[in-house]
Formats: structure tokens, sequence, C-alpha cells
């Protein structure tokens, strides 16, 4: 589903070129559970951010679903993450300003669904992440926990084939984070790709393979069994 | 401390350029625009108040209010009046008349026309105009004299001393010069250069006849300005209280064509109008030696614009500070957590506002600098700012910059003093400080009055074009007026000089009048039908040439112009007060026709009966006139006036000007020959030449100057909020640029954040609409009435306005909103 080759992103300031990813070769399957770790400033965010299309390498190729995408435009890059990718993010970035229904809702909104079934699938979602008892509530009234089940019901909401997360358990304690590992693994075993950055080893340890990365560069792969 | 406060408001500035750009340069020109405006009405405000004892002094006003007409408000009055008021009216010191009439002034080989002014010997005891040289109480005392201002003395006299030497008047009254006064300041209501005292051999208005002259007694032949003072402590109501009874003792309601027992008072008022105000008199427009008076509508509309200017930028100032507060919440909790305490933090906000409204003045005065010169020459008076003298003005100016800076940062040093530090800290986010809403509401504020401003200027301008465009029925293109054919010398030759002007090419008529168009003037006349003769019509009339409908392009619709051929055509009456026979042919107007109640083609043929009497003081002299022609209605005034009914008769006796009707194809070339026609038959005179559109616009240069400044400040205001809906747009995507970036994640593309950002900013337009519609739909409705031939108030201005702002909304915010759009959403996410 997803293959890259020689993917490298180099990040141009007035001073200094920082190369944060370098000569990446990766395959991932459809229905995989992929855990990308390795230490601060590594490169981690940087190559989930180009695997969901939210930004795009310097070199090198992005082969998604049997497309290139590197070359793409912002435009069509927006096209294909609408078709298919849904995000969770460390800091939850959920809008201040919406409430939890609309935070949820947002991501169906540029999707051309009516109304009605949008409603429906929106609360579907909350009711599965449990927190539809919340749904008028502003993101600022919900604990961090909540507002990562939030943040998670938006990037299931539009039933995307493949999900990614960011230290999606970043900003939260040891419960919180079990129970968010707990919903990820459910989603992959209905089918979901999952690709998630972790500088958590427990939470690594749901995944089926870990990728390894250090200054840029996958050091090493482990494939484990099934949990 | 300081300096720490400094630095930070200085890096500030530095950091945030656009903001600081907005800020700075909005209020710079916000600041410059009122100082000019103030300036402007400070001048206003200014007039007459320079004379000693103006508490004292007053000018007597007429109001005639004729049967089936407007009052006529004149702010001359009757030759008697000023020494019936010392005779008659207890509390009346002293009263002075002064008189207008142009005169060839000429001395050695200078000759020139010249307004020249006939006063009474006790002129410069009453209005006290600093004399250079003459002693006030007897430099008018001698028939024949001459007090010139400094200006006519050096276009004159040069070095030479004028006192004492001798400059003849219209060729043939000899005067000597026996003062100098100061000119007379810009800001007088009275603009006066010449003088000399009434009764001279020169005066034309009193010299026929002298005290016996008709002219001389009549209550209803306005000539010159009354003023008087009243003794220390007379109640001005108490001296007006005596006119009723005065006005009914000299004015007999017979003799001027009102019913036998009717009130004086009702027809004629005469008020006081204290001498400081006379330059907002609304009698103003219609009083000799004068410059033309101001109005208050100009000046509360002004000061109202420069308010309203200075609120758009403090407005900007506030939005754009509490937008911006937001985000230093941060610094001012570490502030806090360090130990700065809340007082402390109110200072350096307020401090730092204050601080940049200052830079702002600064640049305010540059600007008002470069820019007063041609301010000054725009609204045509010599404005000058000193910044010492002028300490009221600047006092105010300063205080204007540092209440906006006050208020710009009232907002965010309340509010963010009171954030608690931990909520700051913790949260990892600015927060948006609750201040959205206030926000909105300011910025609808600016665009309600933007849109106002837009609606009324383009309303302003509409009807000014209207005015110009509008079918007078007269040709007033490539009209030339020759003024002076009256004078004994020029009249016998009359004859010589239309032959030699009709044989210039390009000239396609000539034809004389009494009273050009356009000039202000008019002679009015009773008239009555023969099976009503108990009323009194008030008729226009015009003393014309046969050949001045054809030389004006009016048409007739009935009858028959006048004619050259039949004597029965033309009035024998050699001046003023003379008899005509019965049955001369008039021509009448269609409005006169209309007042009569007959159709043009019934008019033709019917006999009415005029008092020719009126204007002098005998009684009713009934003469027959027969109806030969109706004549296409045609405005001789500003379109604020209907077209009155008139009535043309031919006199050759009483002609004042020529219109020299031409092709329009060399005008300088017919102009040049005209003069030479005129210096070869009448060498000792200088010609005087005009044009009649130039009469025409003359009457629209006041308002056509109060709508330019109108259409420049409010453009300015519009500018300003403009520049302020920049920064807030600019301030808006940055704020959302998370959001912006959440939404493109999950899958909105840039038309679709675009649109969200254009409904954000359009809304409060929209809801302005709703506030300035009604405002501006209020105050133009009065204003249009104010004129009789006026434009309707169609929608589409407010629409145009209404779509223009939204435009302008849209361009502003769109600039913002694609950059933020086109953005990868990774820059957007890494933001935090
Ligand atoms: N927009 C950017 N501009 C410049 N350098 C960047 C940018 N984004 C990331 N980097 C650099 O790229 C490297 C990898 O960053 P990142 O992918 O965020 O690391 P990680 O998520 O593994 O902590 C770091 O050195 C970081 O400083
Ligand atoms: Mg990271």
């Amino acid at each position: 589903m997803i293959k890259l080759n020689g993917l490298t992103k180099t990040y141009a300031t007035t001073e200094v070129e920082t190369t944060a990813l370098h000569d990446i070769n990766l395959d991932i399957g459809p229905g995989e559970f992929v855990a990308i770790m390795g230490p601060s400033g590594c490169g981690k965010s940087t190559l989930l951010n180009i695997l969901g299309m939210l930004d795009s390498p310097s070199a090198g190729e992005y082969w998604f679903n049997g497309t290139e995408v590197a070359r793409y435009s912002e435009g069509q890059l927006a096209q294909m993450r609408k078709a298919g990718i849904g995000f969770v993010f460390q800091s939850f970035n959920l809008i201040d300003e919406l409430t939890v229904f609309e935070n949820v809702e947002l991501a169906l909104l540029y999707h051309d669904i009516p109304a009605r079934d949008r409603k429906a699938r929106v609360q579907a979602a909350l009711e599965r992440m449990k927190v539809a008892h919340r749904a008028g509530h502003m993101p600022q009234q919900l604990s961090g926990g909540q507002q990562q089940r939030v943040a998670i019901a938006r990037a299931v909401v539009s039933q995307p084939i493949l999900i990614l997360a960011d230290e999606p358990t970043g900003n939260l304690d040891s419960h919180n984070g079990e129970e968010v590992m707990q919903l990820l693994t459910q989603l992959n075993e209905e089918g979901t790709t999952i690709i998630m950055v972790t500088h958590s080893h427990s939470h690594a340890q749901y995944a089926r393979r870990v990728v390894n990365l250090f200054d840029g560069r996958i050091v090493a792969e482990n494939l484990r069994a099934a949990a | 401390m300081l300096q720490n406060y400094v630095t930070v408001a200085l890096r500030n500035l530095a950091k945030h350029k656009l903001y600081s750009f907005i800020n700075i340069a909005g209020l710079a020109v916000a600041l410059a625009s009122a100082l000019l405006i103030m300036l402007f009405v400070r001048d206003e405000l200014s007039f007459d108040k320079q004379m000693p004892d103006h508490e004292r002094l007053y000018r007597a006003e007429a109001t005639f209010a004729p049967p089936g007409r407007d009052p006529l408000r004149m702010g001359s009055t009757m030759f008697p009046l000023a020494g019936v008021l010392k005779s008659e009216i207890a509390g009346v010191e002293d009263a002075t008349r002064i008189g207008q009439q142009s005169s060839a002034v000429k001395y050695g080989d200078k000759l020139f026309f010249e307004e020249v002014h006939p006063a009474d010997p006790n002129f410069f005891q009453l209005l006290r105009f600093p004399l250079l040289k003459g002693d006030p109480a007897t430099v008018l005392a001698r028939p024949n004299t001459l007090v010139i201002s400094e200006r006519i003395a050096k276009k004159y006299f040069g070095d030479e001393d004028p006192v004492g030497k001798t400059v003849t008047l219209d060729e043939k009254f000899p005067l000597e010069v026996t003062g100098v006064m100061a000119d007379v300041p810009a800001n007088s209501h009275l603009d006066i250069d010449i003088l000399l005292p009434i009764g001279s051999d020169a005066d034309r208005y009193y010299a026929h006849g002298g005290a016996d002259n008709p002219g001389a007694q009549s209550w209803t032949s306005i000539n010159h300005n009354t003023y008087f003072r009243v003794a220390p402590g007379t109640s001005i109501a108490a001296v007006e209280a005596q006119f009723p009874a005065m006005v009914r003792r000299h004015v007999d309601p017979a003799a001027i064509g009102l019913p036998t027992g009717s009130d004086a008072w009702d027809l004629l008022k005469i008020s006081a109008m204290p001498y400081g105000r006379i330059h907002f008199s609304p009698n103003g427009a219609l009083a000799v030696a004068s410059r033309p008076p101001g109005d208050w509508a100009t000046v509360y509309g002004f000061t109202m614009i420069a308010a309203l200017i200075l609120l758009i930028a403090a407005i900007n100032f506030m939005n754009l500070a509490t937008a911006r507060a937001t985000q230093r919440a941060r610094e001012v909790a570490m502030r806090k957590v360090v130990g700065a305490r809340r007082r402390q933090l109110v200072i350096q906000f307020l401090g730092e506002s204050v601080l940049i409204a200052l830079c702002a003045l600064v640049l305010a005065l540059a600007l008002v600098e470069l820019l007063l010169p041609a301010f000054a020459s725009f609204v045509d008076r010599p404005i000058t700012l000193s910044y010492l003298g002028d300490w009221d003005v600047m006092l105010g100016i300063v205080l204007a910059a540092v209440v906006t800076g006050l208020l710009g940062g009232l907002y965010p040093a309340l509010i963010l003093s009171g954030f608690r530090p931990a909520t700051v800290l913790k949260s990892n986010r600015s927060g948006q400080g609750g201040s959205g809403g206030l926000r909105a509401a300011l910025v609808i504020v600016q665009f309600a009055i933007s849109i106002g401003l837009g609606i009324v200027a383009s309303v302003v301008y509409g009807q000014t074009l209207y005015a110009r465009s509008y079918d007078l029925g007269l040709h007033k293109e490539n009209r030339l007026i020759l003024t002076g054919i009256g004078r004994d010398q020029v009249t016998p030759l009359l004859d010589t000089m239309r032959t030699q002007l009709l044989a210039i090419p390009g000239v396609t008529g000539v034809a004389g009048s009494d009273i050009e168009p356009f000039s202000g003037n008019e002679n009015n006349t009773i008239m009555r039908q023969p099976e009503h003769p108990d009323e009194a019509i008030l008729v226009r009339q015009l003393v014309v040439e046969p050949e001045f409908f054809d030389a004006y392009g009016m048409k007739i619709v009935a009858g028959r112009p006048l004619s050259r051929e039949r004597g029965e055509d033309r009035s024998p009456a050699a001046k003023f007060g003379d008899d005509e026979p019965d049955n001369l042919s008039i021509v009448i107007n269609e409005a006169a026709a209309r007042r009569l109640g007959y159709t043009p083609a019934e008019a033709i043929g019917k006999v009415l009966r005029e008092d020719i009497s009126v204007g002098t003081n005998e009684g009713e002299r009934l003469r027959t006139r027969v109806i030969v022609g109706v004549v296409q209605d045609a405005h001789f005034d500003s379109l604020r006036q209907p077209v009155f009914p008139t009535r043309y008769i031919y006199n050759p006796h009483f002609l004042n000007h020529y219109v020299v009707a031409t092709d329009g194809r060399d005008t300088p070339a017919v102009v040049e020959q005209v003069r030479q026609v005129w210096d070869r038959l009448v060498p000792a005179l200088p010609a005087r030449l005009g044009f009649v559109d130039q009469n025409y616009d003359a009457l629209y240069a006041q308002d056509a100057l109060r709508g330019q400044m109108f259409g420049l400040f409010s453009g300015l205001a519009v500018l300003i909020a403009c520049l302020g809906l920049f920064g807030l747009a600019a301030f808006t995507a940055e704020r959302r640029t998370k959001e912006i970036g959440v939404r493109k994640v999950f899958g909105a593309n840039v038309g679709n954040i675009v649109a969200l950002l254009l409904w954000q900013f359009s809304k409060p337009v929209l809801i302005a609409n709703l506030i300035a519609w009604p405002v501006a739909w209020y105050y133009l409705t009065g204003w249009l009435d104010g004129f009789a031939y006026r434009i309707d108030l169609s929608p589409l201005y407010f629409i145009a306005a209404g779509l223009g702002a939204l435009v302008i909304a849209w361009l502003t915010v769109t600039m913002h909103s694609l950059r933020v759009a086109r953005a990868k959403p990774v820059l957007a996410l890494r933001y935090e």
C-alpha cells in the first residue's frame, strides 16, 4: 500500500540546511500496524507528515496505492488525503471554537455527505469513542484523555484506510494512554492500516512492526508476532 | 525598569511591522485629516471676532416674504434704515451704511475696474478697521475723498504716499485720497478695499438727485449694508422688539402691491445679526461688499467627519492592540511570575500604546506641514499653522492622539494584566482573550461609518453632476458677457458696437439685458389680471433686447418674440421711475403663464396690469401690458430655486450686459476681438468680460468645494477603515492558522478556506449596511429637499456603497487567506 524509495527531506533555512530524512526505503502493506521510534529530532514527525501528505519530500519516490505522489501539488495532495487518511496528533489539535460534535463533523464537512448521514456518522463515532455524552462541550472542558478520544473519533469518522498517529499518547497519563492504544488496536483489527510514532516501548508493543529512526535514517526494523 | 519597557515596546514595533505600520500610518492620516479640518473650522469660526467691540455691533438684515414665493433673505437693507434706527430706536447708539459699485479707477497710467464702496462718514468709528493713515473720525468727512487699503495703495501708488493724491473714478470724478487702511483680514465678512463717502459725486446710487432720489427713500430697494452699535448693557431683544412698529410706520402695504389693511411686517421683517456671527447668517448670500458666507452645516459636517475619522483610527488602534495583546499573554504571565504588579502592567501597556500614538502624531504633523499649502489653496482660505501661536489647536490634536492611545491600550491593559499567570502558562496556548465579540462590534461601527460616508459622498456627487448637466432652458456654453454697456459714455455707441461685434467671425448673436443670468441679482414687479384686481402677482422682470431669446437659445413656445420694428414693443422710459404708456408688449415665460392660469396659446393677447411705481415711494401707478409671446422656462438662478414667473420687456435704456453668442470654435480669438471692439469705441474704460457658464459654475463653487472635501475625507475614512480591516484580517488569518491547518488535514481545499474567512468578514459588513443605510437615507432626504431640482434617492447608491465595502473587505481578506490557505498544512500545525 505504501512504498518509499530513497525518500529524502531537507529543510533549508537561511543559515543551515537540515536533512531531516535521509534515503528512506520502506514498504507498508494494507492492514499493518507500524510503530516508528527514535530520539527527539530524528525525523519521525517529518516522515509521518510526508506519509500523510501534509508535506512533500525533497527527493525520492512515494507510492501510495500504486500512485507516485511525491511531486503532487498541494491541491492534489488534499484530494488524496480526503480519500483515505485519518490523523491523530500528540496535542490533539482540536479547534477551541468548535464543540466536540463540530470538531468531529469537520472531518466530513468537505466530503459531500448529506447532513443527515453526516450527523449519524459523527454520533456513531462519538459513541464508539465513549464521548457521545460530551458532544455539546467545548474541547477545553474535557480531560486530556477525552480530548484524544475526540481526536480519534475525528480521525475515524471518515472511515479512512490509513490512520497516522504522531505520539498520540505523548500528552496522556498511562491509564489514558493504554485506553488510546486499545482503541487503535481495535481499529487495526477491523482492517485499518495504522502508522504510529511513539516514545514508549510498552506502547510500541501494540504494533506488529517497529521502525527505528536515528538522525533521519532507518537503523533497525523489528517484526514481532501478532499479539 | 523603564528601559526594559521601552526595549520591549520598540522590539514589538519592529517585530510586528504590518501591525505597527497600520497603527501608525492609519492614525497619522486620521490625525492629519482631523488637524486640517480643525484648522478649517477654526478659520470659519474666527470670522469678525477681531473687530473691537463686536459684542455691541449688529448688522440689520431684511427678510421679504412676498406672497407666492419663498422668503427672500438679505444681508443688505434699505437706504433709509440707518437714519431711522438712530432716531427712532431706543438703545441704538449709532448706525452706518456701506454700499457697492464697480468703478473704473484711474491714477496716472493705471486704469482698472474696482469694487468701490460708498460708506457713511462715521463708518470707521463703528467698524474700527485700523487706519494706517488718517483719522477714523474725519477720514470720510468730506465728500469726494477716498480711503484705500494698503493693497490698493501699492497697486496704484507703489512706494509713493497716496494721501493727498487725486484719483479719477469713472473718467469723470476726481477724489482725494485721505486715508489708508490696513488690508481687511481674510476672516472678515466685509471685503472692502476702496471707500468713499456716500453722497460723493461718484456715488452712483445717491448722487442722482441726492436725498430726493426715489431709491434713497424706498423701503423695498435694497442696496446697502446697515450696521449699528447698541449702548453698553442694551438687550438686543429689546431693540428688536421695536422693529415691527418701525416697519409698520415706514412701509405702506398698499404702495407695494399688498391689499390695503394688510400688515407690512408680514411682508418685510428686519432683524439684528450679531457682528461676530454674520459669517454664518442665512441672509449672508445677498449682501453687498461681502465675502461668500459660510454655513453651520459645513462646519458641523466637517467636525463630524473629523470625529468619525478619528473614531475609525481609534477603533483600528483598539482592535489591533487587543487582537495582538492576546499573543502577548505569555510575556505578561512571565512578568507576573517574576513579581510585576497589575498596576505596573497596566502602565506598561498604556504607555506603549500612547508611545505609538505619539509616533503617529509626529508623522501627522509632518503630513500637515506638507499638505497645508495645497489644502489652503483648495479651500481658498489663507490657513496656516504655527505650533506655538496655535496652541489651542495643537493642544486639541495632542489630546486626540493621547486619548486614542489610551483607548487603544486600555482594553488590553486591563484584560491582560488580569490574566492569572498559571492559566496562560499551563494551557500552553495564547487563548483568545474573549475580545472577539468586541472587535466584531467595532469593525461593524467602522464599516457603518465608511458605508454611510460613501453613500453620502456619492449622492452629493450625483446631485452636483445632475446640476451641471441639467437642461437649464438656455445655452450657457460659449456665451460671453460684456459688462458696462449701460454707462453714459457707452449707450450712444451701442448700435455701432452691436454691428462690429456681429461682424467678428464666430459670433452668432449679440443681445443686451439689464441682468445677466446666474449673477444672483433680481428685479421683481407686481402684476394683476384685470379679472382679479385684488390679487398681486409677484413677477421677476427682465429688460432685454429682442434678440435675447435667440442669443440664449430659448424657444418661443407661443406667439412671437419682441421686435425692434414695432413701436409698441419698446418702452420709452429713460430712467428709473419714468412713466410708460399703456399696452406695451411683453413676453412671459411658461411659469408665468401657469401662474396666471393660461396655457401658452391662451396667454397670447391677454392684458395684464403692472404697477410701475414699485421700488419708488410713490403710490400705485398701473399700466397695461399685452402678452405677445410665451418663451420656454429658463433657470437664471441655482437649481436650489424653481423657475420664477418672469416677464420680459424691451427697453434700450436699461441695458447693462451684452451677451455675445459664439460658435465656440476659437473662443480666445473672439474674446480678443471683442476686447478690441470695446477698446476702440470706449478707450477710457477697460473692457469687462465674463462667461455665462463660469457664472453658473461659480454658483456651485461652494457646493462643489464642499462636495470635493467631503469626498476626499470620506475616502480617507474608508481607506483607514480598510487599513484596519487589513490588519485584522492578517491577525485573524494568523490566529486561525492552526484551525485552518486542521481543516486542511481533514480535506478542506483552498476554496473552502477562503470562503470560510470571507464569510467571517462579510458578516460585519452586511450588518454595517443595515445600520448605515437608514442613517444616510435620513440625512440625504433632508439635504436633497433643499434643491428644487434634484436627483432621486435611488437604492443604487446604497447598494453600490454596500457592495463596494464588501468588495474592499473581500480583497483585503482574500490576500491573507490565500496565503494561509495555500500553505502546506504541516506549517500550520508546527505553529504550536
Ligand atoms: N519546518 C522545519 N524547518 C526547519 N527544520 C525543521 C522543520 N521541521 C523539522 N525540522 C528539523 O528536522 C529535524 C526532524 O524534525 P522532526 O521530524 O520534528 O523530529 P521528531 O518528530 O523525530 O522529533 C529536526 O532537526 C528539526 O529541527
Ligand atoms: Mg515529533
